[in-house]
């Protein structure tokens, strides 16, 4: 019974919580059981919180036997990729580095999860500083696929992805610089959502690229992003890219998608040479939502290299920025990985970052210009499924993504799962939205879900009696 | 010294330059990924409207709700 728990959506547990048919603190014990014995399997967190989060789960079940419910979250255990930083609590950014950095404030989200009732499970592994790859000279191993615990989860929210694929964590938090909560909610079959630039605060999280990052939430269903979303979009003066808007209306999420105009970007997804599985779950995914009565049509973006260099050229120069210091004073304190993705922002001349911050008004503008024409644009999230850990194609400029573009442009982006490979592997759709649209996004993506059967399957892992026998 | 050694410590000088020593393990896996962030940024380098402005351009003006 108690792995049952550990698959139950957000959607489903608060329910269950609210009419006091599910305890937190029964539903707490029973991911920290789970943890315990699959967690060694997967290095998907870096900290747990055994002791703190049942402390929260029982005064979360104390407040709604009083009456004081306070929403969605309220004794859903969550954890946070740990680049998030959180009081009185060690933050490393997966690196020696800050091996025994303990913060003395909350990110904005963290607390803000904190305040609707979540419940911290632990901090989960990432690439190094989210930018890292997959790494083996760390103080902590890489996380892995549940679905296939020799291949790569994807990153750099390595261990948020591997912990909600896995029945780890109901939820948890990444962030998205160039594909980093899309790529690995893809690999590991879950949904993801890289908010609308501005709409999530990304105060107290460990920067990488400023003008390039975005936090958001992983979850089994785009129905449990939205759920969190509402939480999370919250307007925070001390983030100076925060928007100042109306949120979103996340409630809208179930309603229909009958009329809505969705546009597929096929010359992107032949340049990009996609793998054939990709393409054929994609293909399906487009018939579904023509069944589901939305229009479909071809759209046709800025080639790949366009997005690839403004990219490149930016998260390099502000990554670099950031990091000068350390890498001066202390470079063994990071890893190989990152040292080489790094450190070639030395080289960029300011001109050429000030020209890629003009190209991107461009992208901005085209993209926009394409999206009167269209709702949304989908692409796989993934031009492969999940490769074998560490064997992956380095970085490089002619890599192809899909994940990148929307970081330029800021849109909202989210991955949910398309299907799976001949060897069980999960494949993936990204559907991509008008900046502020991300409850539209979110509609297309629980529209999806709710008609095929993919949430229905889990990762299999090798001990886990009770998922075998699913 | 060959080609490649003579690419390393020249590498190794442009680093130190920026006040970076970096393991010597690095550099050989360091020059291409130098050499793709140049061609990217190269790519960049060609005429634009006088009047496009960068996406970060600076502003003390109050924002508004949408």
């Amino acid at each position: 019974m108690t792995d049952e728990l550990c698959f139950l959506t957000i959607t489903e547990a608060s329910q269950l919580i609210k009419s006091r048919k599910l305890s937190p603190v029964e539903l707490t014990a029973a991911y920290l059981d789970r943890i315990a014995r699959l967690g060694p399997q997967l290095n998907a967190y870096l900290l747990l919180l055994g002791d703190e989060a049942m402390a929260s789960a029982r005064a979360a079940e104390a407040e709604i036997m009083q009456g004081h419910y306070r929403g969605p979250q309220h004794g859903v255990p969550i954890a946070l990729k740990d680049i998030y930083n959180t009081r009185g609590i060690r933050t490393t950014a997966h690196s020696a580095l800050l091996q025994h950095h303990v913060p003395d404030e909350d990110a904005f989200t963290a607390a803000l999860l904190a305040e609707a009732g979540a419940i911290l499970l632990g901090k989960t592994a990432t690439w190094e500083f989210a930018i890292g790859g997959t790494s083996f000279d760390l103080p902590w191993p890489p996380a892995r696929n549940p679905w296939n615990t020799a291949h790569d989860p994807g990153g750099s929210s390595s261990g948020s992805a591997a912990a909600v694929a896995a029945g780890l964590a109901m939820a948890a938090m990444g962030t998205d610089t160039g594909g980093s909560i899309r790529g690995p909610a893809a690999l590991c079959g879950i949904a993801g959502i890289k908010p609308t630039y501005g709409l999530v605060s990304r105060r107290g999280i460990l920067p990488l690229s400023f003008s390039l990052d975005h936090a958001g939430p992983m979850c089994w269903t785009a129905e449990d992003c939205a759920l969190m979303m509402g939480v999370l979009a919250r307007h925070d003066p001390l983030d100076p890219a925060s928007a100042d808007v109306q949120q979103p209306d996340f409630a809208s999420v179930t309603g229909s998608i009958r009329g809505l105009r969705i546009g597929y970007a096929r010359a992107m997804i032949e340049e990009a040479e996609t793998s054939a599985d990709v393409v054929a779950a994609l293909e399906q995914a487009l018939a579904t939502y023509r069944d589901l009565g939305a229009v479909v049509s071809e759209v046709e973006l800025a080639p790949s290299l366009a997005y690839a260099d403004v990219a490149s050229t930016i998260s390099r120069s502000e990554g670099y920025a950031i990091h000068e210091h350390a890498l001066i004073n202390a470079p063994e304190l990071y890893g190989k990985s990152f040292r080489q993705r790094i450190v070639p922002g030395a080289f960029v001349r300011a001109c050429d970052y000030v020209n890629a911050m003009r190209d991107r008004t461009m992208l901005v503008q085209q993209l926009a210009h394409v999206m009167t024409s269209v709702d949304l644009v989908v692409t796989p999230a993934s031009v492969t499924p999940a490769h074998v850990l560490g064997q992956g194609a380095p970085i490089s400029r002619t890599k192809p993504s899909f994940a990148r573009p929307f970081n330029v442009t800021g849109s909202p982006a989210l991955s949910v799962c398309s299907g799976f490979n001949e060897a069980g592997l999960p494949l993936s759709m990204q559907i991509v939205g008008r900046p502020f649209e991300d409850h539209v996004v979110l509609r297309a993506g629980r529209a999806f879900e709710a008609a095929t059967q993919f949430r229905k399957q889990r990762p299999k892992l090798t001990a886990d009696v009770s998922a075998a026998a699913e | 010294m060959d080609k490649p050694e003579q690419e390393l410590q020249q590498l190794a000088e442009r680093l130190a330059r920026h006040g970076l020593k970096l393991p010597e393990g690095d550099l050989a896996g360091l020059l291409p990924m130098i050499a793709e962030l140049e061609a990217g940024s190269q790519a960049l380098r060609r005429d634009r409207p006088y009047a496009l402005e960068p996406l970060s351009t600076f502003s003390l003006a109050p924002r508004r709700k949408a």
